[in-house]
């Protein structure tokens, strides 16, 4: 009685977790020791997407104070859909012109045009030769998807095996063109789930998520920017939108890109004066401190009033309790 | 145990009980200040571009697909007025257990939308303290709910009324009894 309701029954069970334990290992462990998944044979959903790279230059002032030329690159999709928006160092303090967010970044094939509403810069650009190395520049973060075919290309044209994850695959690389290693991870409908910047023992990680698709093409919503460092700490910064605002009718946006800057209320940085002035060059908005200080900051003055002003409001209100209940005792 | 009891009473019962019970809706009304400002000042792409303020929060909630599209904006400028306006009453300490009794239904209000939003979308960002805190929805929703806590003592009858009065009624329900 006893062997048959209870041990026969268990002896199941305990066949049962065992099968399954041997068919999950198998299945985790085949696919990470095959080489036969390369770059070539996962889905490239983003084929085509990208129309241009370039390098543009922009203005920031150092810690000297001196204003310096920078250069950056960005990845632009075909009729200017999808470009980058951020654009950060690692190695660095940010400068001020570095925390601007970009307006719009545009590119025809043969030039590219970049504007940012806070910021100091207005660009047109005629596209450079572009490098052939695997360059993951960080400021793809907000619309990696216009890099992912020539990533895969790279890793492809390197034998690089990726290694099976449970959700896709990961490719890694160390030999980028710079210091550091990089390393993409791509679902099973080839989808960009992350991709990764090794630089000084920091890992700097962008992951994507809450995908939709334009056009057929899965394109995702959200964004988290994770810095892992060396120590293991995190930093966190979770479900910044990524860059959308030119998915909805191509027609509209070429129109509309039809570039006035005038309309746009862009912002430009007089190299001379230190100062950012709009458009018609009537109106000094604001002058990036030097010291290399956030020239938002100087030009949103208030976004720091503010906050004192929410510390001020607090103390009167503890003063004014502590009032109250004095009277009271 | 009873000892403990009997200072917890001590406590409730003590004009000490309104000073803990105000400072903490200070802290409250502090904070939601803070996040209504904060989500002001947000930066980021929002409709049209690079946008401050509530055109980005405005975004934040389309992501979270419950408010139509077309009531995003007005949903961002509702909560944070109404996020401002409640922390500003926390503060003046006027009619505070009604402040607290409100202040916690709204807190509730926005823990149910937090909640739908992440049945949606998932652990997304709730965009509720702008780019001082880029806390996804279920840090929102912990920090609600040690908000709610955090206004109980307000609620509490002894701890809502400040000494004098809760003396006073004490003395006028003792002349009550007596008549």
């Amino acid at each position: 009685m006893f062997h048959r309701c209870i041990v026969r029954p268990f002896s199941f069970l305990v066949l049962g977790v065992a099968i399954a334990c041997a068919t999950s290992v198998a299945g985790a462990w085949q696919p990470m020791n095959s080489n036969d998944v390369t770059s070539k044979s996962v889905p490239r959903p983003y084929a085509g997407v990208e129309a241009a790279r370039a390098s543009w230059v922009y203005h920031t002032r150092g810690s000297d104070g001196t204003v310096k030329v920078r250069r950056s690159r960005t990845a632009v999709a075909r009729d200017g859909r999808f470009g980058n928006t951020e654009h950060r160092f690692t190695l660095d303090r940010p400068s001020a012109a570095d925390q601007f967010p970009v307006y719009f970044v545009f590119g025809d094939g043969v030039r590219l045009w970049s504007a940012y509403g806070e910021g100091s810069r207005y660009t047109e650009t005629t596209l450079p030769k572009l490098p052939d190395v695997l360059d993951p520049a960080p400021q793809c973060g907000r619309a990696p998807w216009a890099r992912v075919e020539a990533w895969l290309d790279k890793f492809a044209a390197r034998g690089i095996a990726p290694i099976s994850l449970g959700n896709g695959l990961r490719y890694e690389a160390s030999d980028i063109g710079r210091p550091g290693s990089f390393a993409l991870e791509v679902g099973h409908a080839g989808e960009v789930l992350a991709f990764e910047l090794g630089i000084d023992g920091d890992r700097l990680r962008w992951e994507y998520d809450n995908f939709h698709e334009v056009g057929g093409i899965p394109i995702p919503r959200l964004m988290r920017h994770i810095t892992i460092h060396a120590d293991g700490s995190r930093e966190a910064r979770n479900g910044e939108a990524t860059l959308e605002r030119f998915e909805r009718d191509s027609a509209d946006v070429i129109a509309g890109l039809i570039f006035d800057p005038v309309l746009l209320n862009v912002r430009y940085f007089d190299e001379a004066t230190g100062e950012v002035r709009s458009p018609d060059k009537s109106s000094h908005l604001f002058t990036i401190d030097s010291g290399g200080d956030s020239g938002r900051s100087s030009g949103r003055w208030w976004s720091r009033a503010w906050l004192l002003g929410v510390f001020a409001a607090m103390g009167a209100s503890g003063w004014a309790a502590w009032k109250r209940w004095r009277g009271a005792s | 145990m009873e000892a403990l009891a009997g200072r917890i009473v001590k406590i409730t019962t003590s004009r000490h009980g309104w000073w803990i019970a105000a400072a903490l809706r200070i802290v409250v009304g502090g904070f939601l200040l803070l996040a209504a400002g904060a989500k002001f000042t947000l930066s980021g792409p929002g409709e049209n571009g690079a946008h401050y303020g509530v055109a980005t929060f405005a975004a934040v909630i389309k992501d979270h697909k419950i408010v139509p599209e077309a009531w995003a904006y007005a949903a961002a400028v509702g909560s944070i007025v109404v996020e401002a306006c409640v922390g500003v009453w926390l503060l003046s300490h006027v009619r505070a257990r009604q402040a607290a009794i409100v202040t916690t239904a709204l807190l509730a209000a926005f823990g149910v939308y937090l909640l739908v939003a992440y049945a949606r979308v998932g652990n997304a960002s709730c965009g509720c303290m702008g780019k001082l805190n880029g806390a996804k929805l279920s840090d929102a929703l912990v920090r609600n709910g040690a908000m709610i806590a955090t206004l109980i003592p307000s609620m509490i009858g002894p701890w809502s009324r400040s000494h004098r009065g809760a003396l006073r009624r004490d003395t006028s329900q003792a002349s009550f009894g007596v008549a």
